[in-house]
């Protein structure tokens, strides 16, 4: 295996150094050049990781997941339901509220379905131009709710469109993937993007005590935005059902069910001519989860069910109000956010019901200044303060977020410092249930997670060559815990260090290769996952042909007394540009099926995060 | 002015290789479009664009169209084109000036794209270089 990489790079390195200066190349030079992330990215919101469009394509990625298989910290991994989670070196899962998704200014959030990133395999990316991830971010300067991950996803814009794209992808398993977009201007202010997708996805079947787990799934997507003079409309939709996977029995026993939520939103962004941006947005989201487990599942006070079933409806409403002005050396943004988030929450568990619903009100204000201090060196502050307001039974909250950041550039040094001091919102499902205690034990005086990161990093970049040192401390005040006897409850504060380091050789534009490596270490010494890994990355060119490799190492680790052995995933990917217009595209993921195994609670063996599966990919241009 | 482009510095940083390549681009239309100009006089309708003209070696930047030897639109307003050479920038100006334009640089299905209109390089008697040839169109 190392060998064949080991020639494939040297093949690169020696053939491809030579960059072309015919008209094509420069064409192509001026597209990869043009990447919108240009425009977007923002190095002061943090550590940033951008995945341009050109990244996106040769990867022949389908859903986000696909990127975050990229991650160092954190990766990804799924829960016992089939939905995405994600885990920082040694640790168990984040908490859902503290990576948030936009698709452009919109925060896939709800209610009670937590954050968009449990939906990672839902969100597909051919509408998606770039992605931009920021780490060590407080999030205030995206003018939402907090985080300490932010994943932005950018919509192809018409004006670079004026066409259509059709895809159509199929796997070795029986998968099957269609999308098709198409984008018009219709005139010099006037201009529209809409998208559609189905897909099918089989996975790999597991067995425990001749009960089947099953996590095959069905997602639908739509979305559209119409650009008119500075007003953007966009309407978003998601849908994904899913086999129950191991469920939620105690003993991952589960006898069919599974779970669909439909997730869908629009959003007016208004520009005005002073600089002021408005926006206003409603999310509307229905999520089931219908499980029968024999050997019981858990149901709060109700105790130990067989037939679980549980509906929410949640809605959110958001109204935004933001500026960005300059004075002097300074860039001030400051803004402000009333959010309403309602949810109707219905369940039948065996003979036992509940009905009953519930909201909150959130106000928000905030304010960021960027002061370059001199021509090397820029320094941020940013203070926001969020107000929570209860219908019932739950205390007001008062939450504070301060940061502070600071960025040189010597030479071909860039070094920057961020101190956060933040919170993660907690759901209203552990906080409410309307004195039921059904389906969990909820906690109406549950404190809010509070992270303080201390961020520094070192980038050496010249044109072929990046280096990239980073060291991070966090303290965690008030992390939530759940126990089927106690419920929630806010468990001793934590702390935990990591260490991520990556270098990027460029060959030429088109050719790259890329080494990563990261370390996770929490101060009482616990390993629930792997503590180190890495990736090795090359993304080729050769004539028509387009080539993508990753293979990703993580370390062994024992969890719940499972002892899961280092695992490799090579992921890979050649594309054939038949034409400008057709693209035609195998990929293999976790080629050697050494993959990422995931450990549960509930089941005394672990299971594949992604299976191993060969995909052919056709693209027509239009 | 200072300020703001302290200010402005860790933004644009990234926008000026991107345009070293639009330079180039443009160099090599013009080259193709006027061989034999020792200075190619350019006018402009999108005033963002002018300071890359202004920049380029063997370029002019004139504030009449009268004066120009090619005139490089961004927008569809419609101008007196008075015989001049035209180049469209931008999808819907080339779809505009289908009868006028001589060529267009413009987005369109995720990449940047180079067209000639072969009707109007041969009203004009224009040949172009054997390396750009094969981004003649013959357009109606």
């Amino acid at each position: 295996m190392i060998r064949i990489f080991l020639l494939y790079f040297l093949f690169f390195s020696f053939f491809l150094k030579a960059e072309s200066l015919d008209i094509d190349s420069l064409l192509d030079s001026y597209r990869l050049k043009s990447d919108l992330s240009s425009i977007t990215k923002s190095e002061s919101n943090g550590f940033v990781e951008v995945f341009t469009r050109d990244d996106i394509e040769r990867m022949q990625a389908r859903t986000l997941a696909d990127i975050t298989k990229l991650f160092t910290i954190p990766f990804v991994s799924r829960t016992n339901l089939n939905s995405s989670l994600f885990i920082k070196p040694s640790q168990q899962q984040m908490p859902a509220s503290a990576i948030r998704i936009f698709v452009n200014n919109h925060d896939i959030t709800a209610t009670s379905y937590k954050s968009g990133s449990m939906i990672c395999e839902s969100i597909t990316l051919d509408a998606i131009d770039h992605i931009e991830v920021y780490r060590s971010s407080a999030s205030v300067e995206f003018g939402n709710e907090p985080s300490s991950v932010v994943i932005k996803l950018y919509t192809k814009k018409a004006l670079r469109e004026e066409g259509g794209k059709l895809r159509v992808s199929m796997d070795s398993a029986g998968s099957s993937y269609v999308s098709t977009y198409f984008a018009e201007t219709l005139n010099e202010k006037t201009d529209y993007f809409v998208f559609g997708n189905i897909n099918k996805i089989k996975r790999d079947t597991y067995y425990n005590q001749n009960y089947t787990l099953s996590s095959d799934s069905s997602n639908r997507n739509f979305y559209g935005n119409f650009n008119f003079q500075n007003l953007l409309f966009e309407v978003g939709y998601f849908q994904s059902k899913s086999d129950p996977f191991l469920g939620l029995g105690r003993a991952a026993t589960p006898d069919g069910g599974g779970s669909e939520a439909k997730y869908s939103y629009v959003h007016l962004t208004q520009k005005l001519e002073n600089g002021i941006k408005l926006q206003a947005s409603v999310d509307y989201v229905k999520s089931d989860e219908k499980m029968k487990d024999t050997s019981g599942i858990n149901a709060g006070n109700f105790g130990l069910v067989t037939d679980f079933s549980m509906g929410t409806v949640d809605k959110v409403y958001s109204f935004i109000v933001d500026k960005t002005y300059k004075v002097d050396n300074n860039s001030f943004y400051i803004g402000s956010f009333i959010k309403r988030k309602q949810v109707d929450v219905s369940g039948l568990f065996d003979a036992n019901s509940i009905d009953f619903n519930t909201y909150y009100n959130l106000y928000s204000i905030y304010a960021e200044n960027k002061y370059i201090f001199n021509k090397k060196t820029m320094l941020v502050a940013s203070l926001k303060g969020d107000f929570y307001r209860y219908e019932k039974y739950i205390e007001d909250k008062n939450e504070y977020i301060f940061r502070l950041g600071a960025i040189r550039n010597v030479n071909s040094f860039q070094v920057k410092m961020f101190y956060t001091r933040t919170y993660y919102s907690t759901p209203l499902s552990a906080l409410y249930s309307n004195n039921t205690n059904v389906p969990y034990k909820t906690n109406s005086s549950l404190e809010f997670m509070q992270p303080t990161l201390y961020s520094f990093g070192i980038r050496y970049k010249t044109d072929s060559n990046t280096l990239n040192l980073k060291l991070s401390y966090i303290e965690l005040k008030n992390p939530i815990k759940y126990d089927s006897l106690a419920g929630f409850y806010n468990a001793e504060h934590e702390s935990y260090m990591q260490y991520e380091a990556s270098y990027i050789y460029r060959f030429n534009m088109k050719n790259r290769v890329s080494l990563d490596a990261y370390y996770g270490n929490r101060n009482d010494d616990l390993e629930f996952s792997p503590a180190y890994g890495g990736h090795l990355v090359l993304y080729n060119s050769y004539r028509k042909f387009d080539f993508f490799n990753m293979l990703e190492y993580r370390a062994s680790y024992e969890s719940f007394g499972i002892d899961v052995a280092s695992s490799y995933d090579w992921t890979s990917s050649i594309r054939y540009n038949y034409t400008k217009d057709l693209m035609i595209g195998l990929k293999g993921e976790n080629i050697l099926n050494k993959g990422y195994k995931q450990t549960y609670k509930s089941i005394s063996s672990s299971i594949p995060v992604f299976d191993r599966k060969f995909w052919l990919n056709v693209e027509y241009l239009f | 002015m200072k300020r703001f482009v302290l200010l402005t510095m860790f933004v644009v940083s990234s926008f000026s290789s991107q345009i070293n390549v639009e330079k180039k681009i443009y160099k090599m239309i013009f080259s193709a479009l006027f061989p034999s100009n020792s200075v190619v006089k350019v006018w402009s309708d999108e005033p963002s664009k002018t300071f890359i003209f202004a920049s380029m070696k063997k370029v002019k930047l004139v504030k009449s169209q009268n004066n120009a030897d090619i005139l490089m639109l961004y927008h569809n307003e419609e101008i007196d084109t008075n015989n001049k050479i035209v180049f469209a920038n931008g999808y819907l100006v080339f779809q505009r000036k289908k009868g006028k334009a001589v060529g267009g640089f413009y987005w369109q299905k995720g990449r940047p794209n180079l067209i000639f209109v072969k009707k109007i390089l041969q009203k004009k008697g224009i040949v172009l270089p054997d390396n750009l040839k094969k981004y003649i169109e013959d357009i109606k």
